[in-house]
């Protein structure tokens, strides 16, 4: 056994590996714990928040003026129902994927390299779901009254549709973010538990001591912690593809040409797992240079996420490719007719060849590996695709409804200010809440960092 | 290399596998020449048996090169395995050209080879680019010599690497792995529209090709289970293999079971809500009559039950029961096909037709019977396992430090 290989060969060699050198246990937790308990915030997150904040106030103020108001102040109307409100819980939803595709689907495909990634894109994940539960909330028009979407008896005799995915949309969406909040939490304890220890007596202890659900760290607290998180982990996986699968149902199962078309399902969930690990190095790659964090989230990690972020890429293209091909195909003028319109004569023509830029030339550039590992064209990279993205949204919703059956019912759209006002405010809210889960909560999993050390030092991974 | 032991095994199967596929085959032909008209039988059942089949031969050829884009561990080992299934890729081409080619050009198997049909049905006419014999006779070759190229410059590179541990092979086979797939998904695509689609020429869908393809990984992940538990002796394999190995095989076998059925569901609830005259039909022909009792069977034992079995570790560690599912996804893919392809031809809309079934099943342990002996032949010629592949020697070194 001896002479056996020890080294790996340069050709199967990593980037690099998954902690840098020199690190121990306790420097571990200490270069994770301190962001929280003793680091003081760094310029660029005062300047992330206050935007974060301003652009929050401007959704406050907007949404309070159509509550007054009412939605008359979007630009929706007959025939574009569906504007930038379905556009923009589509894309919410789509970056919502990575957390618990990165935390659930990794963890079962036994893939070292998520440790360092998954408490920060379970939270992205978590903070994106609420954004997006802010547009059908507002969309419906009489948000006091959306708990009519629930089976519950009454005295109306109202009782929902259940043959619309959108009422599967609440049931999937609601399930996913409870599951990914469980899941979340559950991995969290441990580090609440660390948190607990290091800090001194007061409110923030007793907090973190009452979150850390008396956490002693014994062989049977981990023992049921491991069998609560692979469980987890089991039941986040299908609803990673269920969620997206079902937002993409919203418009497959019409008979809209451009909406009704049999790839949509996976062809959705390539893009939200596209997506998500967008806006994931989007919000990584600064935070990893904030925060000192460049020794856990190495540029193996921005190698791997690139990676899946092409993979992803080259089937959201391939989806792109099946549209086309087989709109002609198809024979129906309709199909035909639809895609023409989309590409060539629609006013949001440039659009969609923007999209096609953004989506279908800017992920080619990952096939160049200096692309993955250097950070700044990454995070290029990044932008351009989260902006493909919502293009792509944009696209398949508002193109697909001005121009329906029938001529006569065609129109066409335009967004006001207020929906302008209700994105941008939602942006604002993630930014808001991912510096406070920053400020507050370790971004990384701490114990984890520890496993993973010292199965470095064992030599069991690399 | 294999032992002499297993040599003459192998020997032993092959002369089976031969007289099965020749029985299969006669059978097939004589009983299209009696019960059809025209050779019609004969090209639909063969047809069935093609497109199965071809799954062992593409499908072999996408997990080789998948093997080198992920350089994952469970793969390692059935790599020769794969290897050896790309090398056959010329018999489907044989076959290809007496079955696709043969049944266009004779007009028994795609009703838009006819000029009238194509004219007489505006739909059709307008996808005439698409749908002719010149056009389908040029891409079937284009196909061919994609799938030719990939299969060949493999091969050749992963046995210069054995013979030389030059690791620039290594590096040119992972460098080609993304592109090679990306070829290989679009070819599949197209030719699952131009073989397989287009016997309902008015009819599309744009999963289609997905659909194949996941049917197909699902084929070979499953003979590739069967070949593994079969050379588990054998050296190369013997020092290497591990329990974990055959949890990874089955854990993909459960994966590539969901995938196919989620494509499957995803297809059929749009259409089916949709309710389009242009598209419906193709569920209509599938769930009238005695069709309804396949989807069951496909529903039920193609996904439902081994994907509850395979939920289970100890049924995916365990040997036995392993290879008893791969079998059993064998011969569900069987079903499926038929249930895909059968009631396209125009008079089996809505109905089983019992001597199609009879004779398709016949063509299939033909093709697949003188299949399976070209392809053992293929197997012997090299090493179990890739003999200079750093992966194979970093299984050692990983296996020393798990139980370190």
């Amino acid at each position: 056994m001896e002479a056996r290989i020890k080294t790996v060969p340069p050709v199967l060699k990593a980037v690099a590996p998954l902690m840098e050198d020199g690190h121990s246990h306790e420097s571990i937790s200490r270069a994770v714990s301190d962001v929280v308990l003793e680091m003081p915030m760094p310029r660029p997150w005062y300047a992330t928040i206050s935007v974060g904040l301003i652009l929050l106030s401007i959704l406050g103020i907007s949404t309070a003026i159509l509550f007054w108001e009412g939605l008359g102040l979007w630009g929706i109307n007959n025939p574009v129902g569906w504007g930038f409100a379905i556009v923009n819980l589509v894309w919410w939803i789509g970056i919502g994927h990575a957390g618990t595709l990165i935390s659930a689907i990794l963890l079962l495909f036994n893939q070292d390299w998520r440790t360092a990634i998954n408490r920060f894109a379970e939270a992205m994940t978590l903070f994106a779901v609420m954004c997006a539960g802010i547009f059908p909330l507002l969309h419906v028009g009489r948000p006091w009254a959306i708990f009519f979407i629930l089976p519950y008896p009454n005295t109306m005799a109202l009782w929902p549709q259940f043959r619309s995915p959108l009422l599967w949309d609440v049931f999937a969406i609601s399930t996913y973010f409870t599951v990914s909040l469980l899941f979340w939490y559950t991995g969290l304890i441990p580090d609440l538990a660390t948190l607990r220890d290091r800090m001194p007596k007061g409110i923030a202890r007793s907090i973190y001591g009452f979150f850390a659900l008396g956490w002693r760290g014994s062989a049977r607290h981990w023992f049921r912690y491991e069998m609560a998180y692979i469980l987890l982990g089991g039941m986040s996986a299908p609803l990673v593809v269920s969620v997206h699968t079902i937002v993409s149902f919203d418009f497959a199962v019409s008979v809209i040409p451009g909406w009704h078309t049999t790839i949509f399902p996976p062809y959705f969930v390539a893009g939200a797992i596209y997506s998500g690990f967008a806006m994931v190095l989007t919000i990584m790659i600064p935070a990893r240079e904030w925060f000192g964090m460049k020794d856990f989230i190495t540029l193996r990690h921005l190698d791997n996420m690139a990676k899946v972020m092409l993979a992803t890429g080259l089937v959201v293209c391939y989806g792109y490719g099946c549209e086309l091909f087989f709109a002609w195909y198809s024979g129906s003028d309709y199909e035909r007719t639809m895609m023409w319109y989309r590409g060539f004569e629609s006013p949001f023509a440039w659009v969609y060849l923007c999209l096609l830029l953004c989506n279908l030339v800017t992920p080619q550039f990952l096939w160049i590996k200096w692309m993955r590992i250097t950070p700044i064209p990454l995070f290029i990279i990044s932008i351009i695709v989260n902006i493909g993205m919502w293009l792509e949204r944009f696209v398949i919703v508002v193109t697909s409804l001005r121009r329906d059956y029938l001529p006569s019912s065609w129109g066409t759209y335009t967004p006001t200010i207020f929906d302008w006002a209700a994105y941008i405010g939602s942006i604002g809210l993630f930014l808001t809440m991912m510096c406070l889960f920053v400020k507050f909560l370790p971004m990384i999993s701490i114990f984890e960092l520890r496993l993973q050390h010292h199965l470095m030092k064992r030599g069991e991974i690399r | 290399m294999l032992t002499n032991e297993k040599l003459l095994g192998i020997g032993g199967l092959q002369r089976k596998a031969l007289l099965a596929g020749l029985i299969g085959c006669v059978v097939a032909l004589l009983g299209g020449l009696l019960l059809g008209e025209r050779g019609d039988k004969i090209f639909e059942s063969f047809l069935i048996a093609f497109l199965l089949c071809f799954g062992l031969g593409a499908g072999s050829m996408a997990c080789m090169v998948l093997h080198h884009l992920c350089g994952g561990g469970w793969s390692f080992l059935i790599q020769r395995i794969c290897e050896a299934g790309s090398r056959t890729l010329w018999f489907f081409f044989v076959l290809g050209i007496l079955i696709l080619l043969g049944g266009l050009y004779s007009g028994s198997l795609y009703e838009w080879s006819d000029l009238a049909f194509r004219q007489a049905h505006h739909i059709v006419e307008n996808k005439e680019r698409f749908l002719n014999p010149s056009t389908f006779t040029v891409c079937f070759l284009v196909y061919f010599a994609i799938w030719f190229a990939i299969a060949t410059l493999y091969n050749r590179w992963s046995k210069q690497l054995d013979a030389t541990g030059n690791h620039s092979y290594l590096a040119a086979m992972k460098v080609c792995a993304g592109p090679c797939l990306i070829l290989y998904v679009l070819s599949m695509t197209f030719a699952a529209t131009h073989w397989a689609m287009s016997l309902e020429p008015e009819w599309f869908s744009t999963i289609y090709g997905a659909w194949m393809i996941a049917g197909y990984n699902l084929t070979v992940i499953a003979f590739a289970i069967l070949m593994l538990t079969y050379l588990k002796d054998e050296p190369g394999i013997k020092e290497r293999i591990q329990t974990k190995h055959y949890h990874h095989l089955g854990n993909f076998l459960l994966g590539f079971t969901i995938f196919w059925t989620y494509i499957s569901f995803s297809q059929f609830l749009i259409i089916w809500n949709g309710n389009l005259p242009e598209e419906i039909g193709f569920y209509i022909h599938r769930t009238d009559g005695g069709l309804t009792t396949i989807l069951l069977i496909l529903m039920i034992f193609n996904w439902f039950v081994p994907m509850m079995v395979l939920l289970m570790r100890r049924q995916k560690t365990d040997l036995r029961k392993l290879r008893r599912i791969a079998i059993y996804t064998l011969v569900m893919r069987f079903f499926d096909m038929y249930w895909n392809i059968a009631p396209s031809f125009p008079d089996h809309h809505g109905k089983i037709v019992p001597s199609t079934l009879i004779l398709s099943a016949a063509a299939t342990i033909g093709i697949g019977g003188l299949w399976f002996y070209i392809y053992l032949n293929e197997l012997k010629k090299r090493p179990l396992t890739p003999q200079q592949d750093p992966r194979g020697e970093l299984m050692f070194y990983e296996e020393e430090h798990s139980h370190a």
